[in-house]
């Protein structure tokens, strides 16, 4: 049998028997009764399925071949931002989802949320919006793992976004958020491997270390190359795709208490690192092993044909499909669940039994799956779709953290605000502003819409709280918060305190810090392994004698 | 002039960070669950 179709049965292998596993685990421990099983897996989610699902929804085919793209071009700084550039945002976020799991123990959606406090108008636009976005992630996500499969094994790519898309969407469509979180945990596991397995083989079929430190030329290994100043818009998009991702928000919501949230935000913020690393890793390499300039895009792809044998290319290639899979499925449960709740259930169906309800879910998913395997085959560049939804998100995420942290803002205030930030963003996306104005212009333009209108308003909210009540002694204690956030702080402005203590921007990495570096690829994914057996531990301790 | 930029850039990178930092642990203690939402008629 030819390596290529060897390479095709093993993908398809892979997507079926995970698929399969998914949907059986889901229906035998966690059966979807009700609405609230299948969008919220019955907010009993523990924290070993909600690390697990943190890290793998957000972990995508973009990790590893952008960083690889990154540390292709710009060398071990690439290496080291895309990690410190996601774990911002994510510890940004965690402030509104402790705030969020507090307020809204029962919660159901973004949507849901924004509803409750707004009406209907500013329900169905958030969920409107969520739907789209979730739309243009699972095309995208169909697109990316399809054209992979058609790169390595010739497989037409309407066939690969069937099967891609036909076996996510089904476990997914039978068995509600449980399916996904069972999936997520197999898919992590997966892209484990790569991380412990590949990229120490690849790095040692490459000669090791000193041969990559020898190789390259010295302003490769600076570690100010690329960073801070380069990153102000990755950030923002970032915080405003992360604060207002409905998958996010579908999960704090899902989360059994709220040190599920805490820990799995924990394991969120850091659980990206590792991989980062390791598609820089593979990127990096792609400079040791050809001479030729090649396209930064596919330096990761470089580093696997020239260096990797057919079983670890195998490996790669499900690990991949993991990795696509895993963060495909989570947004299409966000669609679904964002359909049932806010326009089935809180507005269009209400009174409408579980079962009427769920039924209809069944029938949205396998529509909207059908939809974006349909779009699939006619996208043209991932990065289009992906552009377009940071943009849309930037129009309405200060509406969003205004609705955690500030009570004055009125239903006309949200709704204005929301519809002015989305012109602009969608304006700047169209007119190809420059992508930092267009950011900054299209919240600034949202904030000034909703705060104004929500001042000169004739109506005001009144919310009416519970008293707070004693903070868990599980959850983490206020020096712990605070360290965590200076370690952030502290991490991330080095380029600045060492150009004031050095005199000189230029910092260029000597052999063990560059080492030591590349070297947090793999150990971090060993660290994160410890991590999901300590809660899987918790979990069943959890379980068995329901200590808190 | 560089200086004074990566000064200003140390300030606003630790303010972002503090406010979030501050929010979670001294806005958090204020927070109790959401009993009751009223829009009422300014006076």
């Amino acid at each position: 049998m030819e390596e290529e179709s060897i390479l095709l049965l093993c993908a398809i292998l892979y997507l079926v028997v995970t698929a399969g596993i998914s949907r059986y685990v889901g229906w035998k421990y966690h059966p979807v009764k009700k609405i609230v099983d299948y969008t919220v897996g019955g907010r009993q989610v523990g924290l070993t399925l909600m690390a697990a699902t943190f890290v793998a929804t957000w972990c995508s085919s973009y990790t590893i071949f952008a960083c690889g793209e990154t540390s292709y071009t710009v060398g071990l700084s690439g290496m080291i931002w895309y990690p410190v550039g996601v774990a911002g945002p994510v510890l940004a976020t965690f402030a509104i989802a402790r705030w969020v799991k507090r307020k809204v123990p029962a919660g159901w959606t973004l949507g849901d949320y924004v509803g409750t406090l707004w009406g209907t108008r500013c329900r169905l636009i958030v969920a409107g919006i969520v739907i789209l976005a979730m739309l243009f992630e699972v095309t995208a996500a169909i697109f990316a793992g399809s054209s992979l499969v058609h790169e390595l094994t010739g497989f037409p790519v309407i066939l690969g976004a069937l099967i891609l898309g036909g076996t996510f969407i089904f476990y997914t469509t039978l068995g509600g958020l449980w399916a996904v979180l069972f999936g997520d945990l197999i898919r992590v596991c997966t892209f484990l491997l790569i991380g412990l397995v590949a990229v120490p083989i690849l790095l040692s079929k490459a000669g090791g270390f000193s041969v990559i430190y020898n190789a390259l030329p010295p302003n490769f290994f600076d570690v100010n190359a690329w960073g801070i100043a380069d990153m102000q818009n990755f950030w923002l998009l970032l915080f405003g795709y992360t604060a207002g991702s409905a998958a996010v928000w579908q999960r704090v919501f899902a989360a059994r208490d709220e040190e599920v949230v805490e820990k799995g935000f924990l394991t969120f913020a850091l659980g990206w690192f590792p991989f980062a690393i390791c598609g820089g890793i593979l990127g990096m390499l792609a400079r040791v092993v050809t001479t030729e300039e090649i396209l930064p895009a596919m330096a990761v792809g470089t580093t696997v044909d020239m260096l990797a044998p057919f079983g670890l290319e195998v490996l790669l290639l499900i690990g991949l499909l993991a990795v696509i899979t895993s963060s495909a499925d989570s947004f299409f449960n966000a669609a679904v669940s964002t359909w049932v709740i806010d326009f089935e259930h809180k507005t269009f169906r209400r009174g409408s039994s579980d079962k009427v309800i769920l039924r209809d879910a069944k029938i949205f998913a396998l529509l909207f799956g059908a939809f974006a395997i349909f779009c699939a085959g006619y996208v043209r560049s991932i990065i289009n779709l992906l552009q377009y939804n940071s943009y849309i998100f930037m129009g309405i995420v200060f509406v969003i953290c205004a609705s955690v942290f500030w009570d004055k803002m009125t239903r006309n205030g949200a709704f204005i605000g929301m519809i002015g930030g989305l012109t602009v963003s969608l304006g700047g996306y169209v007119l190809q502003w420059p992508p930092l104005l267009a950011t900054l212009l299209s919240v600034g333009i949202c904030a000034v819409l909703s705060v104004g209108i929500s001042l000169i308003d004739r109506e005001e909210m009144k919310i009416t709280y519970s008293s707070p009540p004693e903070i868990s002694k599980r959850a983490f204690s206020p020096k712990t918060v605070y360290i965590m956030y200076a370690i952030l702080a502290l991490i991330a402005s080095y380029p600045l305190w060492t150009a004031l203590i050095w005199g000189s921007e230029v910092v260029i990495a000597p052999f063990w810090l560059t080492v030591l570096i590349m070297a947090l690829g793999p150990i971090g994914c060993l660290a994160l392994v410890g991590q999901l057996v300590y809660y899987g531990y918790r979990d069943l301790k959890y379980v068995k004698e329901g200590i808190q | 002039m560089n200086t004074i930029l990566y000064i200003l850039g140390i300030v606003a990178w630790i303010s972002w960070m503090g406010i979030f930092a501050w929010l979670a642990v001294e806005g958090y203690k204020k927070v109790g669950k959401i009993e009751k939402v009223e829009i009422v008629k300014k006076a």
